[in-house]
């Protein structure tokens, strides 16, 4: 029950929030309790009991989530920073605050549906769905060019999705499993001949790769977060948003492994292009958000390096990197937030010395900087350690071109607390205030307790992970040289 | 076996074609003004035929055709009543009751009342 | 001399039927004294929701076998489920035309007897064993219809509309009745299930398949299949909105309904080419309807080809009718009816009192001056483009799963990649309604009855959306449906 307390509890709640919207004394508490009461939930998660019910029989569709696993790290991650993005938005979001703070728990909800579901066709569900609330909030409270953001967001993720719906369909027919459930699934999509697997999982590619993001399908990325409302509570949610790697985790690759290691190549080499590529983004970038953007991009091409060297330690990696980025990442685009309160503006051009005037901001930027670029002792440090780990057992190369990102990112990540903080001081900033010290607080506790406590949350994630290891196993022997890719090879 | 429906569709239509075209080839030919004009029902025709007529008309002829068609199907009905009289009654008493609504909201409209 | 087979009455199945004919005809008398047409629409009403109650009640007594005339008129659960469809639709089309008709000058009383008549068609069409009750539920269902789209009287468009309408109407009618008795000739029989029969093995399966090709044209265009769906922009564009709230969804229900069961009975038993060329046209329709609604800037005529492209999904759900086909139709027609029916009546309350000012412009900035319109028209478009957690989206998932079960894999991507478009331009209102301000004082017409409407049409959505499992597990019947054989 634990489980779907998690999703209903962030549910309900929006709905209350969006009731008490005329009254903002009552519209804050409301989504504040909820938002807290579903932490505690996230963190009773471990050892609950899987929910399973009917839900669409005819179609062999239940409605099954359960709260163990990684879905327990990365549904902890969401909720704690679902705190921080909430206090901003109730404070910081001028008009229709309380339509902001029921969006980001209505994509709360669907995240935390994302990384529970134990059924491919509801975990398909909460993956379309929660787009929704990410398009709203990009269009309704974002910037100028929303319009145009809008339009390119819905157009990768949903041409993306639709070929992963048919994978998903046709999947179950193929295969001939008795229902959508992982566990039906997995038993016997593995011995799909390797053709019809490949197929399947390019169709599903398409939808986790432009989620991911990878290169060359990464531009909303950039776009959204430069576009999302300047408070930065929308982009912790953007960041979450990059559930694609989570996908290739707990579906892609341990329901079709022949598939997976076929096309795994292609997308390792992508994903390492994507950390580099990101990583030079960044450096280049003179917006505050674009860079952010950029700099987390890299992260998902390390996680993607992760994923598809397809060794136990680097998908243990890649998804606790994913958990931990979303601290980090989500932290950095607050203080961002912060900056923009003071100065208006998000050219990194026009800011400098504001260590000076606001020393605690500066010093929770640097933490949340330090953490962001994987300073060991920090939160992104061993989940990007363990990707790269893993990846160089399989495949030293791309793992080696993924590398080169991370000594990138120590340039840019020094760089910009040299921009923002450092140097000359011609406009004083106010230091941090109350609210914004509550704001932080979750953040810089993420970031030490992700830093710090990884073995009790990789252990949990392994047991996941190491499901996804012998599905690989299963089917280790090399395809048949000279086939040919025809789909119907099931038949 | 349908060679004979066949044959009767033959024979008719080189009946009417012969009717034509021998009454064409020997009848007397001579026109007049009187005999070239239009004419109905024996009255000389006046003005043109595209008028516009009062929509009138229309309606009364829907309610011809409501009893029309009423008497259409009372003659199988009649012929197989005792087939199964009750069913018969009752199907009859039915499409009875369902035209007199046509007709009762006919009157109520004003159809039959000229003004 | 006896009647075998016809005297066989059983009254549950022919209640609904029975109560919208006594219904419309106490609505045409009633409305010769009423004053203007609320009484009327208040009788009409009754008589629905009374139809409904006999429906429903038949539907859960359990006797799916249930027929009357000797399988000329089927009371199985596709039937009957689909009977609660049209009902259903009818009922929201009286409430949306409750103020609006008055409100256009279109109030004469004689217009809900005929929608009533017009759904009693649907109804036979839902109900039929046998091609001549189809014929007849077909042209029951047409004629009140065609003087309905000509119901704003001195209105150019609308009598266009109305002309064009019956034309081509029609001209399907003419086709249906060829095709039928083609399919008499080659097999001497009328019921679905006998005409299947003798057409095993025979050698008459050429005409049989040239009939059948007729009778898909014919059905195909009361359903606007591409090419047989040119009608239906411009009826949609130039009839009342509240005619098309009726129109797009009974008639469509209507058509379907018959198709499903001439696809599951007598289609395979005719020559494959037939399959083959109802691919075509499912194929013509999805890409049709998709791309042709995603030019449109007026929203009827955009809904008008949307109605089109649900088509094309509802024929992939008729290419796998022995797969499921059968039951996600039927779903996918419950959640279309209303998610349909709740569009237009928004529609009708933003436009003018016309039916003119249907532009997108015109919905720019709706999010801020009716917010409660706005979420209701955003859900329905979600739903409508197949976004999950609504109706829309279990349907669009159940007739692709069947489409795959069925084999027709390339088919299922087609439907896939053009829902991808389809998405773009029922997005394209929700990016109006909430990310652009509005150029001019919305309309301030409010209707109780269009309110309780949309929802209606809302929560229904949303339900089968949430909570799909019961609905559907009700309408898979499986080898029941051919209660015809």
């Amino acid at each position: 029950m634990t489980a779907v307390l998690t999703i209903l509890v962030p549910l309900v709640t929006a709905a209350l929030v969006l009731l008490l919207r005329n009254s903002v004394l009552l519209a804050r508490l409301a989504a504040m309790a909820g938002a807290v009461a579903t932490l505690v939930l996230a963190v009773l998660l471990p050892g609950s009991r899987p929910f399973s019910a009917e839900w669409l029989p005819g179609l062999g569709v239940s409605f099954s989530v359960d709260g163990n696993g990684a879905a327990s790290v990365l549904v902890f991650a969401v909720t704690l920073m679902m705190i921080p993005a909430l206090l901003v938005a109730l404070t910081r979001v001028e008009k229709g605050a309380a339509g902001f703070a029921a969006l980001l728990l209505a994509a709360e909800a669907g995240l935390a549906g994302i990384f529970m579901a134990r059924d491919l066709i509801v975990f398909y569900v909460f993956w379309e769905a929660t787009l929704v609330p990410g398009l709203l909030l990009l269009g309704l409270y974002g910037g100028e060019k929303r319009r145009e953001a809008t339009t390119k967001y819905l157009v990768y993720a949903v041409t993306g999705s639709f070929f992963m719906l048919v994978s998903i369909l046709a999947l179950k027919t193929l295969s001939g499993a008795a229902s959508f459930d992982v566990i039906d699934l997995m038993l016997v999509t593995p011995d799909l001949p390797v053709v019809t697997q490949t197929w399947l999982f390019i169709g599903l590619a398409l939808g986790m790769a432009v989620k991911l993001p990878i290169w060359p399908l990464h531009s909303w990325l950039i776009d959204l977060n430069e576009q999302n409302h300047p408070s930065g509570a929308a982009d912790v949610l953007g960041s979450l948003y990059k559930v694609g790697a989570f996908g290739f985790f707990a579906w892609g690759i341990p329901l079709l492994p022949a598939g997976a290691s076929r096309v795994g190549p292609v997308l390792l080499a992508l994903a390492a292009v994507t950390a580099l590529y990101g990583a030079f983004g960044a450096i280049g970038s003179t917006h505050l958000k674009r860079f952010l953007a950029y700099g987390s991009l890299s992260h998902m091409g390390i996680i993607g390096v992760g994923i598809f060297g397809m060794h136990l330690a680097g998908l243990n990696g890649a998804m606790y990197f994913l958990a931990a980025q979303m601290v980090s990442t989500g932290g950095l685009f607050l203080v961002g937030g912060m900056l923009y309160h003071r100065r208006r503006t998000f050219d990194l051009r026009e800011y400098g010395g504001v260590a000076r005037s606001a020393p605690a901001l500066a010093a929770l930027g640097l933490l949340t900087i330090f953490a962001f670029i994987g300073v060991p002792g920090l939160s992104n440090f061993p989940g990007e350690f363990m990707s790269l780990l893993g990846a160089f057992k399989n495949a030293p190369w791309p793992a080696a071109v993924a590398t080169l990102a991370v000594i990138a990112a120590g340039v840019y990540g020094v760089n910009l607390y040299q921009r923002v903080f450092q140097g000359p001081s011609d406009v004083p900033v106010k230091d941090l205030d109350g609210l914004e010290m509550y704001v932080l607080l979750p953040v810089v506790v993420g970031v030490l307790w992700f830093g710090v406590m990884a073995a009790p949350q990789l252990r949990r994630i392994e047991a996941q992970s190491q499901l996804t290891a012998l599905q690989l196993e299963r089917v280790a022997a090399p395809p048949m040289p000279g086939e040919t890719l025809t789909l119907g090879g099931a038949e | 076996m349908y060679l004979e429906v066949l044959m009767m569709f033959l024979a008719a239509g080189l009946i009417a074609a012969a009717a034509l075209v021998v009454g064409g080839l020997l009848g007397p030919k001579k026109p007049g003004e009187v005999k070239l004009s239009a004419y109905e029902s024996g009255v000389p025709a006046v003005g043109s035929a595209r008028e516009r007529f009062p929509v009138h008309f229309y309606l009364v002829a829907m309610v011809f055709i409501i009893f029309d068609l009423e008497t259409a199907f009372f003659y199988p009905l009649a012929v197989k009543f005792q087939a199964a009289p009750q069913f018969l009654f009752a199907n009859a008493v039915i499409f009875v009751a369902i035209l007199a609504v046509g007709y009762v909201y006919l009157l109520r409209k004003g159809v039959l009342n000229w003004k | 001399m006896s009647f075998p087979g016809v005297l066989d009455i059983d009254w549950n199945v022919m209640a609904p039927a029975v109560s919208l004919l006594i219904t419309a005809i106490v609505a045409l008398v009633f409305g010769l004294s009423a004053r203007d047409s609320r009484g009327p629409a208040a009788v009409a009403l009754i008589g629905v929701l009374t139809a409904g109650i006999f429906a429903v009640a038949h539907l859960f007594s359990g006797n799916e076998s249930a027929a009357s005339f000797g399988l000329r008129y089927l009371g199985d659960v596709p039937a009957t489920a689909l009977t609660l469809v049209i009902l259903l639709g009818t009922a929201m089309a009286i409430l949306v035309s409750w103020d609006q008709l008055e409100r256009g000058g279109m109030g004469q009383p004689e217009y809900y007897p005929l929608m009533l008549l017009s759904a009693l068609g649907a109804v036979v069409m839902a109900s039929a064993g046998d091609l001549i009750t189809l014929i007849l539920g077909l042209e029951i269902m047409s004629l009140p219809a065609y003087a309905l789209s000509a119901w704003r009287t001195r209105d150019r468009q609308s009598e266009e509309a109305g002309m064009k309408y019956f034309l081509l109407g029609a001209f399907g009618s003419a086709m249906l009745i060829y095709g039928t008795a083609l399919l008499y000739g080659a097999s001497g029989s009328f019921v679905y299930g006998a005409v299947a029969a003798a057409l095993q093995g025979g050698n008459l399966t050429l005409l049989a398949t040239a009939g059948g090709a007729l009778v898909l044209a014919g059905l195909g265009f009361k359903a606007a299949l591409a090419p047989f769906h040119q009608w239906a922009p411009d009826v949609y564009t130039g009839a009342p909105t509240v005619v098309v709230t009726f129109m797009s969804v009974v008639i469509k229900v209507g058509a379907f309904a018959a198709l499903l069961r001439i696809a599951a009975t007598v289609f395979p038993a005719l020559q494959p080419w037939l399959l083959t060329a109802l691919a075509v046209i499912v194929a013509l329709t999805l890409v049709v309807g998709n791309f042709t609604a995603l030019m449109q800037r007026g929203l009827k005529r955009m809904l008008a080809y949307s109605s089109v492209a649900h088509a094309g999904y509802l024929g992939l759900a008729l290419l796998a009718a022995n797969h499921g086909g059968v039951a996600a139709a039927a779903f996918y027609l419950s959640v279309y009816a209303l998610m349909n029916a709740g569009a237009f009546a928004v529609l009708t309350l933003v436009t003018d009192a016309s039916d003119h000012g249907d532009d997108l412009e015109r919905f720019a900035g709706l999010g801020r001056t009716r917010p409660g319109l706005a979420a209701a028209m955003a859900v329905f478009m979600l739903s409508l483009g197949g976004i999950p957690l609504l109706g829309g989206f279990t349907g669009k998932v159940l007739v692709f799963q069947a489409t795959i079960d069925a084999g027709h894999v390339w088919l299922a991507v087609l439907g896939i990649a053009t829902s991808v478009v389809a998405l773009f331009y029922y997005f394209r209102v929700i990016a109006y309604m909430y990310f652009r301000e509005s150029s001019h004082a919305p309309h301030t017409f409010r209707s109780t009855p269009a309110r309780v409407a949309i929802a209606v049409a809302l929560v229904g959505t949303v339900l089968l959306g949430i909570l799909p499992g019961w609905w559907h597990t009700l309408l898979s019947v499986g080898p029941r449906f051919l209660a015809g054989y």
